[in-house]
């Protein structure tokens, strides 16, 4: 028996392979959850809030029920009948908030009190969405309005609207890390304190899919079917037994197809996701809901909205002796199953890459009067560096340094490696300054003067602005499995959940270079409870780190299963067969060799050649968990230079350039594209992207005529250049590589924005930069010079 | 949307009657503008009276002195037509410049105006250029024909037939768009016609309106250098989350010297 070679260079770890899943998605053939239509299914139609704060002193619904083709017509008061619960909270672990925290009620409708814009009152269930929506017009909500506050700002104010009476101040939650009393002695010896107020603004996720659900009651069997546009199926399925039906797991089933974006925004349960299979139990008919884009903009969970009051104790020279922050997050009217996250979590970044000596941050979890808010593209990260970049920047500018000289004086060392942090952030690996020095060099950091004569002599402003990053990635375990089938096909059975992270391709390019197996015969299972024991989805740049690992485990697994096999097939001992390139051979003796694809049929032969153990004659799998633990530390150097229309205050990004360090690489494509559109999202939040409330509550950016995108037609090329320092602590030594865009582009941007406004003397711009904005900026700064 | 009756009209005179017939009933041109106003729910016509089978409201004729434009020329036909390249090309590059390919593709010219959205760019050049209205019943100076926030001198069941744009010496068109919408936040588009200078401004105010000061200026030398003197007042113009009436003011100076620039350009 001789096996041929397999070539793995083409196709194996490392590969710029082009994604698998493109084809579908690309030519009309992926199959989102609109795409799903069930047999005899309604219409589902959510009537919302059209305020924010107000009592319900009723709600009659008969009129709704005249209009042909209403089916049923439910409201809050309907499903506290019923015994349902309430959307849980799961990212205050009591650990770090000591347990003291208000917890909110989140039921689908409400039926007492509406706190946000486009709260759910009245869940109306059709032949047609015609009408639904006809009868929800005839639905009379008798409001009784009450004053709102939905910004931080208004919240935390003397005087505020409570959201919850019991929350005084509008606080939900108070932490903190670090060391006060070290830190006020580092600013009592300062020689220069430097204090800044940080604004990240509150974005929308807007995946390209908006949300979609589909309900469905068997009852027969007593079980439960959702079809979600969600980004979590697994997580979904369990909240929804275990938290709102009450009822065993095994008799909710959660289906999600391929899913268009999500952002962190889709993983969570949505109310939604509980209307549709509570009232298909309630009709007895399957019942879809789909989001347009207006309703996306009133229900989806936000990202971001914070505001940090930073404080940078420093010597003349530029060192940095502590750093003190107070942190007001925004978490809206309800707590979400990850809505704590960003803040508790991103506050872990706010050392940056530098040993600051001293450092104390608060963080106080702020409701108000709008949606809640989650995990967004970074989640805490991006806002963390922010606070730190702008620090650095503000504290040169005082001192009158140069922002990368103040930067080297306080970087981490690599010898310093593994550097706890004075928030008791411990990173493995790292090398800032060789990383900031190959981003000076990718961007020509040292060509800019010659650019900014040119640009002036267009009669435009120019500014180059350099931020460093790092952020955490890989959160809690994961469990992979593959399975052989009976022709010598492989399905990975994945418990994370790809929604525009290309997993199709690269896990198949993983197991192609561990197994050998030819990528065709690798078939992709993730985002169906039936399949899948667990999984835990895709967030946090977590995929590549806990499911790769995992899925190592799992292949690994298989060579020892198949190594059993192998030696009975061949006649030898099990010691002595080598496996490489999808091929066991003895290394001793007749150096007889067999391939992983004969084992595997062997393992299904109805007839096998030689009988086989019953454990190995019944197909061949194999399974892997994996846990990060510690965590990764991906980082890296953005650079922009913008050219500004002094006239209009245009802002116009003329060069990008990012190094990353994300550990190793499993395909430079498809990093490629992650961190292409980190940077757009980031640029977006930097420049155009802001969710806007008045001062009522109402929602002022509800279409995209309002709420600025990000275009192609924004961007110039980015140059990207890639800086491995491989992480010890996990098999494949990759960190994440999702989210460097929207973590490092913000700081930059602003960055250089400001070095552009510098000759009229500006310090500060909070994002997004309009147009507006810093037109008016210049206004101000010349009328005050 | 709610349900609506649809008729493809075959002719002025029916489109004439039914609007007389019923009186909740509306044309519908490209759509762009109404479409998704009944998506919205926010618009119930009882009935939608499509003109594009109009023949009268059909094609380009690019005559020595005019060009005429049918009501229902999509601006994607404007945009691409050899003829207005030449004869008016600030009209062309004006046209090309409207919302997305889709939109270009469904908008029309009399649906534009009709609706006389003060973000939208025809209104600009129909009075830049000093254009004739031929409606079902009369023809209609530019200078009349905007008459206020989303109002036109047109009359209830009055439909645009074409649009008569005098050939110029050159022309040129400006805009400074929404970050968010892409609409115009404040626009120009200046001529220099036969009869005299014309500057007409879009975006900032609540219906498009002559700049008088610039035509003034520009009267003397058309050249942008010539409106470093002039101010665009900010009195009664527009203000929203994107634009202050400040901020528009300003770009109103900035899009009349470049539409300056960009009529020196393409003459």
């Amino acid at each position: 028996m001789k096996a041929d070679p397999i070539s793995k260079a083409a196709q194996g770890i490392g590969a710029p392979l082009p994604r698998r899943e493109d084809l579908r998605m690309l030519t009309g053939q992926g199959r989102y959850a609109d795409d799903y239509n069930l047999p005899n299914q309604a219409r589902g139609y959510v009537l919302r809030s059209p305020v924010a704060h107000a009592w319900i002193r009723g709600i009659d619904v008969s009129g709704a029920l005249d209009v042909p083709g209403v089916i049923a017509v439910l409201t809050g008061e309907d499903y506290v009948a019923d015994g349902l619960g309430h959307i849980p909270c799961v990212s205050i672990p009591p650990t770090i908030t000591g347990k003291t925290y208000h917890k909110t009620p989140f039921p689908p409708l409400e039926s007492e009190r509406v706190l946000a814009i486009g709260s759910g009152v009245a869940f109306v269930v059709a032949e047609t969405l015609a009408a639904a929506m006809d009868a929800a017009e005839r639905i009379v909500v008798d409001y009784e309005a009450l004053p709102a506050a939905p910004t931080v700002e208004a919240a935390i104010a003397d005087g505020a609207p409570l959201v919850w009476p019991e929350a005084t101040g509008n606080i939900c939650f108070h932490h903190e890390l670090g060391d006060a009393a070290a830190t006020d002695a580092a600013f009592a010896r300062a020689d220069k304190i430097v204090a800044s107020r940080i604004r990240s603004q509150r974005v929308a996720g807007n995946p390209l899919e908006p949300r979609t659900a589909i309900g469905a009651y068997y009852e027969a069997e007593q079980r439960y079917h959702l079809t979600s546009s969600t980004a979590n199926p697994s997580r979904v399925r369990l909240m929804l037994a275990e938290h709102i039906l009450k009822v065993p797991a095994h008799c909710v089933h959660v289906v999600a197809g391929d899913v268009g974006g999500g952002f962190g925004t889709k993983g969570g349960l949505y109310p939604e996701e509980i209307l549709v299979v509570w009232a298909a139990r309630r009709v007895g008919r399957p019942v879809k809901w789909i989001s347009d884009r207006s309703e996306a903009f009133l229900s989806d969970f936000n990202g971001r909205d914070q505001i940090a009051d930073a404080e940078l104790a420093l010597t003349n020279d530029g060192t940095v002796l502590g750093m003190r922050v107070l942190v007001n997050h925004n978490l809206g009217c309800q707590l979400g199953p990850s809505t704590a996250h960003p803040s508790l979590v991103g506050c872990r970044m706010l050392s940056g890459v530098y040993a600051f000596p001293a450092m104390h941050v608060s963080i106080n979890g702020i409701f108000t009067h709008s949606r809640t808010l989650t995990t967004y593209r970074g989640a805490g990260r991006p806002e963390a560096t922010l606070v730190v970049e702008r620090m650095l920047d503000i504290a040169a500018a005082e001192l009158g340094i140069d922002p990368i000289e103040i930067r080297r004086r306080n970087l981490i060392r690599p010898e310093q490696m593994p550097y706890t942090t004075a928030i008791n952030e411990t990173y493995d690996c790292g090398e800032f300054e060789a990383i900031l020095d190959e981003g000076l060099k990718l961007s020509d950091w040292d060509g800019f003067p010659a650019r900014k004569v040119a640009s002036e002599a267009r009669g435009l402003l120019r500014g180059r602005g350099l931020a460093l990053y790092i952020e955490v990635c890989g959160t809690i375990s994961d469990r992979m499995d593959i399975r052989f089938d009976a022709t010598g096909g492989l399905s990975i059975l994945a418990g994370t959940f790809s929604y525009g992270q290309g997993h199709e391709t690269s896990y198949a390019q993983m197991v192609h270079e561990w197994l050998g197996v030819p990528i065709e015969k690798i078939r992709f299972v993730q985002g169906d409870t039936d399949k899948l024991a667990n999984g835990r989805g895709t967030f946090g740049s977590r995929s590549m780190t806990i499911g790769g690992s995992a899925l190592l485990g799992a292949c690994n697994e298989v060579i020892a299963k198949g190594r059993r096999v192998a030696a009975i097939l061949l006649g030898c001992v099990e010691d002595a067969l080598e496996f490489r390139d999808g091929v066991y051979r003895e290394t001793t003796g007749e150096g007889r060799e067999i391939t992983l694809d004969r084992v595997a049929r062997a393992t299904y032969a109805w007839g096998a050649p030689k009988p086989l153990p019953a454990d190995l004659w019944n197909g061949l799998e194999g399974r892997g968990f994996f846990t990060a633990q510690p965590q990764n530390y991906p980082n890296g150097c953005y650079t922009a230079e913008v050219e500004i229309d002094p006239e209009t205050g245009d802002v116009k990004l003329d060069r990008i350039a990012a190094v990353d360090d994300v550990g190793n690489v499993i395909n430079p494509l498809v990093l490629e594209g992650q961190i292409h559109g980190g940077i757009v999202q980031g640029a977006g939040q930097a420049l155009k992207e802001q969710i806007i409330h008045d001062a009522d509550g109402q929602l002022l950016t509800g279409a995209f005529t309002d709420y600025a995108m990000p275009k192609a037609s924004d961007f110039c090329e980015f140059r990207l250049g890639m800086r491995a320092v491989p992480t010890q602590t996990n098999p494949l030594g990759v960190k994440g590589g999702a989210e460097t865009g929207t973590v490092g582009m913000p700081p930059a941007i602003i960055a250089a924005i400001i070095d552009a406004l510098a000759p009229y003397g500006v310090r500060h711009i909070d994002m997004p930069a309009t147009p507006l904005k810093v037109w008016e900026t210049i206004q101000h700064a010349k009328r005050a010079q | 949307m709610y349900d609506f009756a649809y008729v493809r009209a075959k002719s002025l005179d029916e489109v004439t009657r039914l609007l007389d017939e019923h009186p909740n009933a509306r044309p519908l041109s490209g759509g762009q503008t109404l479409i998704p106003t009944l998506k919205q729910r926010l618009n119930r016509p009882s009935m939608l009276i499509d003109l594009q089978d109009i023949p009268e409201t059909q094609g380009i004729e690019v005559g020595e002195h005019e060009v005429s434009v049918g009501g229902m020329t999509r601006h994607a036909d404007v945009a691409g037509h050899p003829g207005i390249a030449k004869a008016i090309p600030a009209l062309a590059l004006l046209a090309s410049g409207i919302a997305d390919p889709q939109v270009r593709h469904r908008g029309t010219i009399g649906g534009s105006i009709s609706n006389n959205d003060p973000a939208a760019d025809y209104p600009a050049a129909v009075v830049g250029l000093g254009a004739r209205v031929i409606t079902t019943r009369r023809s209609i100076e530019a200078d009349a024909f905007f008459t206020g926030l989303f109002s036109t001198a047109l009359e209830p069941g009055e439909i645009v037939v074409r649009v008569i744009f005098p050939r110029v010496r050159r022309a040129g068109y400006c805009k400074i768009p929404n970050p968010a919408s892409g609409y115009v936040m404040a626009g120009c588009f200046v001529a220099e016609t036969h009869d005299g200078i014309r500057v007409a401004v879009n975006g900032a105010g609540p219906c498009v309106f002559r700049q008088r000061d610039f035509e003034t200026a520009l009267a003397v030398r058309f050249d942008a250098a010539s409106l470093e003197g002039c101010g665009q007042s900010a009195q009664g113009l527009n203000a929203d989350m994107h634009a202050s009436a400040d901020y528009r003011a300003q770009l109103v100076k900035v899009a009349a010297k470049r539409a300056v620039a960009c009529a020196l350009r393409l003459a």
